[in-house]
């Protein structure tokens, strides 16, 4: 285990590899600055750029950016009150009181070091879970690999849109799309109308940018933001980040911890995002907190735990994608897409056969959470420039790269046709509240559940009962359901955050 | 009401793809969970659903989005940047991928505020020209030619 986490430490620091870190890094800042791009949408459109570079340099820019998008979001909520990516909100609380104080640059360098410090925690737990985890999988049966399969879309209730009915419907929807093409088992076409290109199914990358990109396009230029200049960010920007005294450091190591480990566990369960995280992690912080009542005014204990657990919740997202192949969160479902075009699937075979490219994951999650230091320092100058930059540039950008990025897959004309209809049909799904995220998962998973199924069926003589009856296909199942319900309560802890900040 | 159309569609869609599973052939040995079993179950769940979605609609009023106010003329910009897309993945295949990504990539600006004509023009050429760049040069794509005139006036630039 050492000697491979050597050879990906090895690999991460190659001169190109640190450059992709950055590349990832830089984009991640845009994207967590600026309110309304999503990290899926980002990730979704880099796929395309990665083709010819090695699978671990294409994967380090997919990891970079989603841990610095994840901190990003702390920035524009510290200064504007104005979360840049969702898990961001609870940072508002504190963040903007301290802000208002005068005290932003502690807070922007508080919300730096904590992010990193909740990366590197969970980095160093997704080494230590994921080995052991993968190994048990391998003992899987396909009764197993059925009841992961409808773990992994149990997520569907808790991202995406707000109504839980119509995610599972979006869910279901994308099981029904990864029904197009040749049957699994018995290599018969289905619902190809006698097209020869849908023999192969819907091309997957294509159908995520025309669900995050083009119809995110759709979006902004509905809602009308895209004309004009963001204005009078100039001078609320003119702030330089400060890092809390070793004493200050001190006094948060218990929020450092007890977040990490929060949002290292919340990220692992499957549909549970950084937001939440963020939420567990502010809670807990009250809760143990010596003066409660000082949360809210713009403390750093209020900035430091749910900035650590959100990107802690960051790792902990790569345990179930890396060794179940199921992806906890929207950003993990889109970056199966980036596994599969360099010819990695990801789940426990690959921790077995591809043991070299794992621990470099591993590595590149660890070096870009302390590039994400780098990403506070350069964060604020970047921030003046990308929010000047008026959405007539960047529109027609993101359309050009999911248009090219969709042709270059197969150097095929009807792919670009698939990413089109999927913008259209993103944007009309999300005018009618259905998620996105879901069906994206559906669509990866549906040939795995398919597959297990039939299998699983046959082995056992067609008696149904086989799924639950066997204790991790039982508990599985359960745990799916438990899951479905969370968003029930997900919804309880959001209102309460709400009233927070009407409070603050 | 869109939650009851939405629904509708969903269930009259699903439909006619239940049928038409029926007609799979099925494989000797896999009769009893042939390769219409899979397909059928998942759109008989979404046909289930949405109709719960329907009757839900009648008991629970949907909440007045946001998102619905937007100005007429964003309404306006929506369905040009719309038609512009649909026409930009027409014209690739008859204008080629240089000619038809720079006039539409002026479109696109224009249409979503850039009044400026020097602006719009050096930024559809410079995005285009990293684009080819990057995926002409770089990855090696076989950017679409076109047809006529512009397939020759692009075998001269790639």
């Amino acid at each position: 285990m050492i000697e491979l986490l050597g050879i990906g430490i090895v690999t991460v620091l190659q001169p190109v590899n640190i450059l992709a870190m950055i590349v990832g890094m830089l984009i991640g800042l845009a994207i967590g600055i600026l309110p309304g791009l999503g990290g899926p949408m980002a990730v979704a459109l880099i796929i395309p750029f990665t083709f010819n570079m090695e699978p671990i340099t294409g994967l380090l820019i997919m990891i970079s950016l989603y841990c610095t998008s994840t901190y990003a979001g702390s920035i524009t909520a510290i200064l504007f009150r104005i979360p840049g990516e969702a898990p961001a909100i609870m940072t508002i609380l504190d963040g903007h009181e301290m802000a208002k104080k005068g005290q932003a640059g502690k807070a922007l360098g508080t919300a730096m070091l904590s992010s990193a410090l909740g990366g590197l925690m969970s980095t160093i737990l997704l080494v230590a879970i994921s080995v052991p985890l993968s190994d048990v999988a391998l003992q899987f049966g396909e009764a197993e690999y059925f009841a992961m399969a409808v773990m992994g879309l149990s997520v569907c209730s808790g991202i995406g849109g707000k109504s839980v009915l119509k995610n599972i419907i979006a869910a279901a929807i994308g099981l029904f799309l990864a029904t197009f093409g040749t049957s699994p088992i018995s290599g018969t076409p289905r619902f190809t109308f006698g097209v020869s290109g849908l023999l192969m199914g819907i091309t997957f990358i294509p159908a995520v940018i025309g669900l995050f990109a083009i119809s995110e396009v759709f979006e902004q230029v509905e809602k009308g933001i895209h004309k004009g200049k963001r204005k009078g960010y100039q001078e609320q920007v003119k702030v330089k980040i400060g890092l809390p005294s070793w004493k200050e450091i001190l006094s948060l190591k218990w929020t450092f911890l007890r977040s990490g480990l929060i949002g290292t566990f919340l990220g692992i369960l499957p549909g549970v995002g950084a937001t939440t995280a963020a939420f567990f992690g502010y809670s807990e912080a009250v809760r143990w907190s010596k003066h409660p009542e000082k949360f809210g005014t713009g403390i750093l204990e209020g900035i430091a735990a749910p900035e650590t657990a959100n990107n802690a919740a960051t790792g902990g997202a790569m345990v179930p994608l890396l060794t179940l192949g199921i992806p906890g969160s929207a950003v993990t479902a889109v970056m199966i897409g980036a596994f599969l075009v360099h010819g990695v699937r990801p789940g426990p075979m690959m921790m077995m056969q591809q043991p070299k490219l794992v621990y470099s994951i591993f590595a590149g999650y660890f070096f870009s959470n302390l590039l994400i230091i780098l990403a506070g320092i350069i964060g604020i100058k970047l921030l003046v420039r990308v929010m000047e930059f008026p959405y007539y540039k960047i529109g027609p950008a993101i359309i050009l790269f999911a248009v090219i990025g969709s042709y270059a897959l197969n150097n095929s004309m009807s792919d670009v046709y698939v990413a089109l209809a999927f913008g259209f049909a993103g944007y009309i799904l999300k005018k009618l509240d259905f998620g996105l995220a879901p069906l994206v998962l559906g669509m990866i998973l549906g040939e795995l559940a398919e597959v297990s199924l039939r299998r699983a069926m046959l082995l056992a003589n067609f008696d149904p009962t086989v799924l639950v009856t066997r204790p991790i296909s039982g508990t599985l199942i359960a745990f799916s359901v438990l899951s479905l319900c969370y968003p029930l309560f997900q919804k309880y802890l959001t209102k309460k955050g709400e009233r927070r900040l009407d409070r603050g | 009401m869109a939650d009851r159309i939405s629904a509708l569609v969903i269930i009259g869609v699903s439909l006619y793809f239940y049928c038409l599973a029926g007609q799979l052939p099925t494989i000797k040995g896999f009769h009893q969970m042939g390769d219409s079993f899979w397909p059928r179950l998942v759109l008989g769940v979404i046909i289930a659903l949405s109709a719960i979605l329907f009757l839900r609609s009648f008991f629970i009023r949907e909440e007045s989005k946001e998102k619905d106010k937007s100005p007429p003329s964003a309404k306006f910009s929506l369905a040009a940047v719309m038609i512009v897309l649909v026409l930009y993945i027409i014209s690739i295949s008859y204008l080629g991928f240089l000619f038809s990504t720079f006039l539409s990539l002026m479109a696109f600006s224009y249409i979503m505020g850039d009044r400026k004509f020097s602006g719009i023009f050096f930024f559809s050429l410079g995005m285009t020209a990293i684009i080819y760049l990057i995926f002409g040069l770089l990855i090696y794509s076989a950017l679409p030619r076109g047809i006529w005139i512009f397939k020759t006036l692009s075998t001269y630039i790639y």
